[in-house]
């Protein structure tokens, strides 16, 4: 079972990205079933991730512990010095460790030398006996020992042999040279080959825990086809959740009746706003079954949005002016009574400001692009920029809920200009148990995203509501497009008028962008400050809090 | 006698440039262009308005804005006295009327019915509305508006008006160079080079982690902070957790990774 823990995984994300300035994050990984967790898994480091072996997770620790922070320096210095996929070429398999056990030599020397405190947290994690596991295993153990701690007395010629070509190297030519350290690890290979060493490539692994399995290091398709010359531990990868396979028709037949409504459109070139140009073709929502969270909702849903009940920050402050009573002077009432008194006439004596604190209301609309691109998977991650949405959206209409605001949840996707497909799940003034959400659960990505019209459509249900803040949070995953539209600024262009223009009428229009490629479209359409990106569904809770925090204020 | 003699700098407030915005500056006060300074919190904007005002010796009045304040907090008010009523004239009329420097500070924070009175001195009438005295004044030649806010800071909504807005010039500023921002943490506090640099790259590294939790990284004024702490005694890890780590984040998660990050920079 998979000891998931957000936190740790946000944290330890977090100091990836502090010690590396990459994007990529930290997830955990199942042990295998059957499998020990101390034994095999070693963390996998991809374009976009950080595979850590669940068993890492210690929580009985409290904050991060050495092994964990070693493990995320250990990747943040591979992502920082260490080419990717080089190609095998002729190197054999016990060749290939020896090369990735003095690479991983190399780069953390090169962050120690930065951040001289990870050394700490290296020494703390490394083992010091590697028995057990056959010879090789406890030769490249004692070797990657003999490295970090250079000092240490170890009784193995070969070991010494090594510690002096690395450290002759490195006082000579210095870390960058990776060529002069490949040059040392093959004549290193081949003392190993003349020990006539037994080596199984497909049982070896990093004898180093908290190191990385070397896959990232290498190109193995080009030389070997078969797995067991990976230095990788084939049980280690983890498994993608294949993308559910939502029958279309189905939920197209069980749509209920839809009205029709006619919307204009930016012609951004001549400048002529379209009238009667796209047709939104507004669905209710189909209300079958209860809803229940999903797993996924469920799994969001861990860390809740933080209250804001006692949070003055989420109430409005309002002077009063001439109160009879309170603790400071209204001075421009103070005067008129003077002059009233001089003029012989007698003041009312409401001469002190007050403050009132009132709770500020929200009508929320959460519009979500259904879009057929959003059905692909997050970059390096294996949930769906649509579950993404989903997720965000029944948090922020539970937590809007709760806290007595108005929420409505609405998708949409466009099939050309006269097909914009609008669907109501969640209305203004219905309970978050609605039956809608479940068919928010069932919704599946079609079509394009026709995103202007689908806003237009959208503050209809805002512009009558009496609250003090009336927004929209787009989701989406990219710039608007259509099949029937082939100028790519032309819908931007319009979806950024309509935002313009719902703010001249006290509506702000807020986006939420669930994937970095588009950010720069989707930031003219918004605006910076309106505009936000999530890549990991670690990182929603807080940018779905902080977001509403910006919108209550 | 010089009305604003309270207001002068008198020693000189380093600051040191990171590009050519004193010779922009000292064009745009030439002109009396109404400024707005952009950046992020502690990067120096207000260091920069102190250091022009020293340099072109004129008075620098500043106003923190608010939320409460009205436009009587700026421009003045009818006050009262054993005698009567008697006009007090407000930071932005004192300015005016006397020619100094008027900096708004974080202006986005007051309301923006408040700032619409920098209207009329904002544009060619250069000319301040006494409508409760009913006086009409005339900027002083020497008076200049300066305003400041932070375009990124996201905790808030609150933007200036179109109208307010394109009354105004800009600069914008953003944290020094490293070596830069470590000159300044020497410079200011006498810690030695190597430790200013550590502080430094720690803080660049939180400035990676903007958006990512953190509405900002830490600020160079921060920096300053853990500086004069760690040249009075206390440990740079104590120091950093004080004045950057806690500073930074109630976040348990954050408050992690940026200990752990803090310890990775000392041995």
């Amino acid at each position: 079972m998979m000891q998931t823990d957000t936190g740790l995984s946000l944290s330890l994300s977090l100091l990836l990205r502090a010690l590396s300035g990459s994007n990529s994050v930290v997830q955990f990984m199942p042990a295998v079933q059957g499998q020990s967790p101390s034994v095999g898994l070693r963390p996998i480091i991809s374009e976009h991730n950080v595979l850590l072996p669940a068993a890492l997770l210690d929580s009985e620790i409290a904050g991060l512990d050495s092994l964990e922070r070693a493990s995320v320096a250990h990747a943040a210095a591979h992502l920082l010095y260490s080419t990717p996929a080089r190609e095998v070429t002729r190197l054999k398999p016990m060749g290939v460790a020896v090369v990735s056990a003095l690479e991983d030599a190399r780069v953390e020397y090169l962050l120690m030398r930065r951040l001289p405190g990870v050394k700490r947290w290296f020494c703390q994690a490394m083992p010091e006996q590697f028995d057990g596991r056959g010879v090789f295993y406890s030769m490249i153990g004692k070797l990657s020992y003999g490295l970090l701690n250079d000092q240490a007395p170890i009784d193995d010629y070969w070991v010494n042999k090594a510690r002096q070509l690395f450290f002759s190297v490195m006082e000579k030519s210095g870390l960058e040279n990776y060529d002069e350290f490949r040059a040392i690890a093959s004549v290193l290979a081949n003392d190993l080959g003349q020990m006539r060493l037994q080596f199984n490539a497909q049982a070896y692994v990093n004898p180093i825990s908290y190191r990385d399995d070397n896959s990232y290091l290498w190109n193995f398709n080009s030389q070997y086809s078969e797995p067991e010359c990976s230095i990788a531990d084939a049980a280690a990868q983890p498994t993608q959740t294949a993308q559910p396979d939502h029958d279309v028709e189905t939920q197209q037949s069980a749509r209920p009746e839809f009205r029709t409504y006619s919307y204009p459109e930016l012609d951004y070139r001549s400048g002529v706003m379209r009238q009667d140009w796209c047709t939104v073709l507004e669905y209710g929502s189909a209300k079958t079954g209860a809803f229940e969270r999903t797993a996924l909702a469920h799994y969001t849903n861990r860390k809740k949005l933080r209250s804001y009940k006692n949070n003055a920050r989420a109430l409005s402050r309002e002077k009063l002016f001439r109160q009879q009573q309170g603790d400071l002077l209204d001075l421009n009432a103070v005067v008129e009574s003077v002059v009233l008194a001089k003029q012989g006439v007698m003041g009312d004596g409401h001469h002190y400001l007050g403050h009132a604190l009132r709770k500020k209301n929200i009508s929320l609309l959460v519009l979500l692009d259904l879009s057929a691109s959003v059905g692909a998977l997050l970059p390096g991650q294996a949930k769906t920029v649509l579950e993404l949405e989903k997720a965000a959206a029944t948090m922020l209409a539970e937590f809007a809920l709760e806290q007595g605001d108005r929420v409505a949840v609405h998708g949409f996707c466009s099939d050309q200009r006269t097909g914009v497909h609008y669907h109501r799940y969640l209305d203004f003034g219905e309970p978050f148990s609605s039956s809608g959400l479940a068919a928010l659960e069932d919704a599946s990505p079609q079509y394009s995203t026709r995103m202007g019209a689908a806003l237009r459509h959208g503050i209809n249900f805002l512009n009558d509501a009496q609250t003090d803040v009336r927004s929209i949070i787009m989701m989406t995953d990219g710039a608007p497009s259509d099949i029937d539209v082939f100028d790519p600024q032309y819908l931007v262009e319009d979806a950024r008028e309509v935002v313009f223009q719902a703010r001249k009428q006290g509506i702000d229009i807020y986006g939420l962008v669930m994937d970095c490629k588009a950010v720069e479209q989707t930031k003219k359409i918004f605006g910076v400050s309106r505009h936000r990106s999530v890549s990991s569904i670690q990182s929603l809770p807080r940018q779905l809090e902080s977001l509403y925090r910006q919108i209550k204020n | 006698m010089d009305m604003l003699e309270q207001y002068r700098i008198r020693q000189e407030p380093y600051y040191s440039p990171t590009g050519n915005e004193v010779e922009r500056y000292k064009q745009a006060y030439a002109h009396r262009l109404p400024l707005i300074l952009k950046g992020p919190t502690g990067c120096g904007k207000t260091r920069f308005i102190e250091h022009m005002a020293y340099v072109l010796d004129k008075p620098l009045v500043t106003v923190a804005c608010n939320e409460d304040m009205s436009a009587s907090d700026l421009v003045g008010r009818f006050l009262l006295d054993p005698q009567g009523t008697f006009w007090h004239d407000g930071p932005l009329t004192q300015a005016v009327r006397y020619g100094g420097i008027c900096y708004l500070d974080e202006i986005v924070e007051a309301r923006q019915d408040t700032t619409v009175v920098i209207h009329p001195l904002t544009d060619a009438r250069r000319m301040l509305p006494l409508d409760k005295k009913g006086e009409l004044l005339n900027a002083h030649p020497d008076f200049q508006l300066v305003v400041s806010y932070n375009p990124g800071y996201q905790s808030h909504s609150k933007d200036m008006k179109a109208s307010t807005r394109q009354r105004f010039a800009a600069m914008e500023f953003d944290y020094p160079a490293a070596e830069v921002e470590a000159g300044i943490l020497v410079h200011e506090t006498g810690i030695a080079t190597e430790l200013a640099a550590v502080l430094v790259a720690i803080a660049q590294k939180t400035r990676l982690l903007k958006n990512q939790g953190l509405a900002e990284g830490a600020s160079t004024r921060m920096l300053l902070y853990a500086a004069r702490l760690i040249l009075d005694g206390m440990s740079p890890r104590d120091s950093c957790e004080m004045t950057i780590i806690h500073a930074l984040s109630d976040e348990p998660e954050l408050i992690d990774s940026l200990q752990s990050l803090v310890d990775a920079h000392f041995a």
